[in-house]
């Protein structure tokens, strides 16, 4: 408690003023160095690209960010110095980091709406979730989200229905209800056609500003489109970082990615 | 509240509560012929009918309360037979205490098999269930604090598929051997039998045996109404997501082993409540019940009537149970083949069980139905019309 101003978890002053702080993490699954003293820092209300190679540490960087890996080394700070590391996947998600998976994973046996209503924010404990009412509020926010991410007409079809660009989409919807400081999107264009590429830049631009955006993505052309700041992974570390373009004709970044 | 009046009204639609309620008044029936009518009358029902289809009433309550865990949550607990017997054991203890002076030894203070055992007093674990106001809690609690327990640190570890099957088994198969001993108080491998009265009512009596099977439905039809609310709600929807997407639900903030631990101890006061009334009905209880063989059976009642409807499990329980009702007394060695064929069966040809094979009927009936309006709207040239076939 630095300033107090956070009241869960211990709070590290090196972090003000940032959104997520990662410095030295270091993961190593059976030697092999996942991760390697990797430090990242974004700003509240960024949208930032990850960029790499296939193992370059994209995945497992999300996945001690949200809690499922935890590091050897190295400090994992949210909003402002919040430390994540002795949180569990359901304390971090609580603080307001929301995620969406690479292969999309949205609840198939339920509905298009319950899948919203599920990642809805409320109170996520057990009697609370027995006695849970929406309110109307809460059903007018749905549809909202459910016409942003144009599914209404199939808001009762069964998750399992829909088409892989339409499952990420709802997946986005659930990251949007569930109205998170800091949203990690992994591959969000992946399986989609042009048009449905074209309308989540759009998706995702408009959500940056207000709430921190950081998407993993191999496609150049969709990386281009966000106009971000770009951050480029290789082996675990971080390689480079800039605009799309700085990056692109940076000569370790090519090597990597053409070969040498 | 007015609205959780609404919310008991609206977890199933018109028809539905239809069903319920003829249902309900159907099995009414089966009291209401035995007693009103005389032996050797045509619409006279027995005794043994009675209080066999009371037997199939407790177990469809077990199956019940394993689908709420399995067909919901997802998780295969292999060890429901043993809450099913510790209900059964704290009716048994109760039964036992109303005997007083009438038994073998006429001892006033211990039950017979203490008094065989040499015993002097009554072990503390006895006391108060000499009354039925504490036995009766103690059906539902006993089984729930074990559940409580087990689940607490097997859910907080992350057990689940598979491994969470072996390890209800293995806690059954413990609770099978402890009951074995002598010295655990509990009449050991002969269990406790020859119960006389229940709340001052002689359980040989055919209106005690009638009450016995209305309290068996009414158990049943309250606990589906219960698993019908609790599976309607928000939560409901929580426990098909861990069935289906455990990690997604975590990522989302859901404290999944809370959930699961919560539908584990409801399930398990279920299924204690199940094995309450089954004891007195079949007038034992020794450890056979916690017999490991017994809890996969549950599973295969509910496998074959479908999981995931509730209802389904009720229809695989009393589809099962009355089979083998037949069967055994036909050929009584075919059983076990049977049922394991069954399963097997089931499981091949029809993962959704009864309710699955029914519903998949009646959707094509439907569909045929919908094509033959179609092709009648052809013949007067409407084109158009069959996109919507």
């Amino acid at each position: 408690m630095v300033d107090g101003s956070v009241t869960r978890g211990r709070v590290k002053p090196v972090a003000a003023g940032s959104m997520l702080y990662l410095d030295g993490v270091t993961v190593s699954f059976d030697g092999f160095k996942a991760l390697d003293n990797l430090s990242l820092v974004l700003a509240p209300g960024e949208l930032r690209c990850i960029i790499g190679p296939n193992g370059a540490g994209k995945t497992t960087m999300m996945d001690v960010v949200t809690g499922r890996t935890k590091p050897d080394k190295g400090e994992v700070l949210f909003d402002g110095g919040v430390d994540l590391l002795p949180l569990d996947e359901a304390a971090i998600a609580e603080l307001g980091i929301g995620r969406k998976f690479q292969a999309p994973t949205v609840f198939e046996a339920l509905s298009v709406f319950e899948n919203l209503e599920l990642a809805l924010r409320n109170d996520r404990s057990v009697f609370a979730t027995l006695a849970a009412v929406l309110s109307t509020e809460q059903r007018e926010r749905i549809e909202e989200v459910l016409q942003i991410i144009d599914l209404l007409d199939v808001r009762f079809n069964e998750g399992a229905t829909l088409s892989h660009g339409q499952k990420q989409w709802l997946e986005i919807g659930m990251l949007l209800v569930q109205d998170q400081k800091l949203m990690l999107v992994d591959e969000p264009a992946a399986g989609m056609t042009t048009g449905e590429r074209e309308r989540t830049v759009e998706l995702l631009t408009s959500i940056a500003g207000e709430r921190t955006v950081a998407v993993v993505e191999h496609d150049m052309e969709f990386v281009r489109a966000l106009a971000s700041k770009v951050s480029v992974l290789h082996e675990g570390r971080l390689l480079a970082e800039g605009s799309i373009d700085t990056v692109q004709s940076n000569e370790e970044v090519i090597e990597v990615y053409l070969g040498r | 509240m007015n609205w959780q009046a609404n919310r008991l009204v609206s977890v199933m639609d018109r028809r539905g509560w239809a069903r319920f309620g003829g249902l309900l008044a159907l099995a009414c029936l089966v009291p209401a012929l035995n007693l009103a009518f005389e032996d050797g009358s045509v619409l006279h029902l027995s005794g043994y009918t009675v209080t066999l289809l009371g037997k199939y009433l407790c177990y469809a309550l077990l199956a019940l309360s394993l689908d709420l865990v399995w067909g919901y949550a997802g998780a295969l607990s292999l060890g429901h037979g043993a809450f099913f017997a510790l209900g059964g054991y704290s009716m048994g203890m109760y039964l036992m205490r109303q005997i007083g002076t009438r038994g073998v030894y006429g001892n006033a203070l211990l039950p017979d098999f203490m008094v065989f055992l040499d015993w002097k007093e009554l072990p503390w674990y006895w006391l108060g269930f000499d009354h039925f106001w504490f036995a009766l809690p103690m059906m539902m609690l006993v089984p729930g604090l074990l559940a409580l327990v087990f689940g607490w640190f097997a859910f907080r570890s992350r057990v689940s598929g598979v491994y969470f099957a072996i390890i209800t088994q293995a806690m059954t198969y413990a609770l099978l051997l402890a009951f074995f001993r002598n010295d655990m108080g509990f009449g050991g491998n002969n269990g406790m039998t020859d119960f006389k009265e229940l709340a001052g009512m002689d359980l040989q009596l055919a209106t005690t045996r009638a009450g016995l099977y209305m309290a068996s439905l009414l158990a049943l039809a309250g606990g589906y109404l219960v698993s019908r609310v609790v599976v309607s709600s928000k939560l409901g929807r929580v426990a098909t997501g861990i069935r289906d997407a455990e990690s997604r639900l975590r990522f989302l903030g859901y404290r999944v082993e809370n959930f699961k631990l919560f539908l584990f101890v409801l399930s398990a006061m279920m299924a204690g409540l199940a094995g309450a009334l089954y004891v007195p009905q079949v007038g034992i209880i020794n450890p056979g019940e916690f017999s490991p063989a017994n809890s996969i059976e549950v599973a295969i009642w509910v496998a074959v009537g479908g999981r995931g409807t509730l209802y389904g499990a009720i229809a695989g329980a009393l589809a099962v149970n009355g089979f083998k009702t037949v069967l055994t007394g036909l050929m009584p060695n075919a059983w076990l083949f049977f049922l394991g064929s069954l399963f097997v069966v089931v499981t091949l040809a029809m993962p959704g069980g009864l309710v699955g094979v029914v519903a998949s009927l009646r959707s094509r009936r439907e569909k045929r139905r919908a094509v033959s309006r179609v092709d009648t709207s052809e013949v007067a040239g409407e084109q158009g019309d069959t996109q919507d076939g």
